[in-house]
């Protein structure tokens, strides 16, 4: 049955251009390209279900990493969103494909998270915190900062005032 | 490339229990993100529940106050830093009391109950000030036991011969007697005792209103009581050992009547010790789960093994044999096992900490730590865990130690 404005049905045909940061465009069919929330939103608010999109400048995206966002959502595409309880489930698995596509480098796996996140790519998002959550599973939090490249900010006084809470609380 | 809050914040939720409390150390908004996340969800329950063994974290929650979110990161915080038994920082400090003659030792909440050889029982609160001591009898007090339930707290002396329920502030005159028991065991607001005839009772405290503090739940006879050997109530499951058969009742199950028939049933086989005569054979059950017997001997080089039996349900059980003497300074004279934490005290005053993640891998050999507590034999060792502490009171005869074991990195 088909019905207005149901846009995973009636788009099958329709492509959007999606152009990366370096200028690289990717045509795509609607239906894979509004798994991004943004993009679904952006088609809907400005009343482009009909037409070929040519373009959509993609500013913070690298090609590679499109790429790679490109070829999750054909995978998924006719996954269905019910079947997913990605917010809060348990345990911290990611499937073969998943973390074949997501890969091991740090800086590329990054940049995959804030594509999905300005995208809102909800189940991508979540596939790629749970990898960093494997990343960093049983790490130290020197190793932790390695990884993030964040800076031990507690001061060696407050570090002190720390264990002075707890000694204090050790009374308790 | 730094990622924003909220994404740090999906991939903390993503992680394990010790991954978060490292991340706590971190730097400042990675700890300010653990402790929102610890408060917006239930994320330290969630580890609890998925992380810690079913059976330790029954053993933990006795210590803490259900009605208290907090208490799921101080539960996981403590079960961690005993994973690591090494690391553990110890502070043994010396009980200021002077009680003669120490027999037995039980803590519940704030409260330290002493018997001695005397008869009396002393009552103290967790500093040692002393609030009020018993005396029934003017015979060795066996063993004392805080027997509780949600709104009555009682306290159990055992002399010899009898049981004695009593209230903890009561007039000394208001009390229960158990005559002619011959062992018991105790958990929370149930009873077990085993009578010189051979009968076995369990029995719940309940509201003394209609005069009856006690309410009969479950009673079998045994008809060779002699061999009853060991009697032990943990979390509803009644385990006894009459000879080598293990039998096991549900007590606190819906469809428990009072002659209902055992709920399992489990014949051993208990090891014969190499090269050596047997003069004693000490059985212990330390959970529903797990049973250890003690072998004693005259040999004098091998005086000693003990034996681990892991019951694995219906007549199921594997079990492993330890020859003692090769490890331990001493022989062992009392035993306590508290969540993933085993602890062993020996005739020289010495007490060994184990970690035990599963009993599988149990060994002799790994220990995580030996104190040395004085040159007395060690005749008890009982637990209060706290929000920062876990807390063994170690006794002899002569007095009474604190060691507590804590983390103090943050």
């Amino acid at each position: 049955m088909l019905e207005d404005g149901d846009l995973s049905v009636v788009s099958d045909t329709k492509t959007i251009g999606l152009k990366s940061c370096e200028g690289e465009i990717f045509t795509v069919s609607f239906r894979v390209a509004t798994m991004s929330n943004t993009i679904k939103n952006m088609i809907e608010d400005l009343n482009l279900e009909d037409g070929i999109i040519e373009e959509v400048p993609l500013k913070n995206i690298s090609s590679h990493t499109l790429k790679k966002i490109i070829e999750y959502c054909e995978y998924h595409v006719d996954d269905d969103p019910d079947d997913q309880d990605w917010e809060f489930s348990t345990p911290t698995t990611v499937s073969d494909w998943d973390s074949k596509l997501i890969g091991t480098d740090q800086e590329e796996i990054f940049a995959l998270i804030l594509a999905a996140n300005f995208l809102d790519i909800p189940s991508l998002l979540d596939v790629g915190c749970k990898t960093v959550a494997n990343m960093i599973k049983g790490k130290e939090p020197e190793e932790i900062r390695k990884i993030f490249n964040i800076e031990n900010d507690f001061t060696p006084e407050e570090e002190e005032e720390m264990r002075a809470e707890y000694a204090w609380l050790k009374d308790d | 490339m730094a990622l924003p809050p909220e994404i740090v914040e999906k991939i903390l939720i993503n992680c394990d229990g010790r991954t978060l409390l490292a991340a706590r150390r971190v730097c400042r908004q990675w700890r300010t993100l653990v402790e929102y996340l610890s408060k917006k969800t239930a994320l330290w329950e969630w580890c609890c529940l998925e992380e810690i063994p079913k059976k330790e974290l029954t053993q933990y929650l006795i210590h803490y106050n259900r009605d208290d979110p907090s208490i799921w990161f101080f539960i996981y915080k403590n079960w961690m830093t005993w994973q690591n038994i090494a690391e553990v920082e110890f502070e043994i400090v010396l009980s200021p009391a002077e009680i003669p003659r120490i027999t037995c030792i039980d803590v519940f909440e704030e409260f330290i109950a002493v018997g001695s050889e005397d008869g009396r029982v002393r009552i103290y609160d967790e500093y040692w000030k002393p609030l009020i001591m018993t005396r029934h009898q003017a015979e060795k007090v066996a063993k004392v036991t805080f027997f509780y339930s949600d709104s009555i707290l009682k306290i159990v002396t055992a002399y010899p011969k009898a049981l004695i329920v009593d209230d903890l502030y009561g007039d000394g005159y208001n009390h229960l007697i158990i005559e002619d028991v011959m062992s018991h065991s105790i958990y929370k607001d149930y009873i077990c005792y085993q009578k010189h005839g051979g009968r076995l009772t369990v029995e719940k405290l309940t509201n003394a209103n209609n005069d009856r503090l006690l309410e009969e739940t479950w009673f079998a006879r045994v008809y060779s009581p002699k061999n009853i050997t060991c009697i032990n109530m943990w979390n509803g499951v009644c385990t006894v050992l009459v000879s080598n058969e293990v039998r096991k009742v549900d007590y606190d199950s819906k469809n428990i009547l009072p002659a209902s028939i055992y709920t399992e049933k489990c014949l051993l086989n208990f090891s014969s010790i190499p090269n050596s005569v047997t003069s004693q054979q000490i059985p212990l059950i330390l959970r529903d789960d797990i049973i250890i017997v003690l072998y004693k001997s005259e040999n004098s080089v091998d005086k000693e093994y003990m034996e681990v039996i892991m019951l694995e349900g219906g007549a199921k059980y594997s079990k492993k044999l330890f020859n003692t003497t090769e490890v331990l300074d001493g022989t062992i004279t009392c035993i306590c096992l508290y969540g993933n934490t085993l602890v062993l005290g020996v005739d020289r005053g010495i007490v060994y900490f184990y970690h035990v993640p599963s009993w599988k891998h149990f060994t002799i050999k790994e220990y995580g730590k030996k104190i040395i507590i004085g040159k007395h034999p060690i005749t008890n060792i009982v637990v209060r865990e706290t929000k920062q502490q876990r807390k063994f009171y170690i006794t002899s005869s002569f007095n009474i130690h604190e060691v507590i074991g804590f983390c103090s990195s943050f």
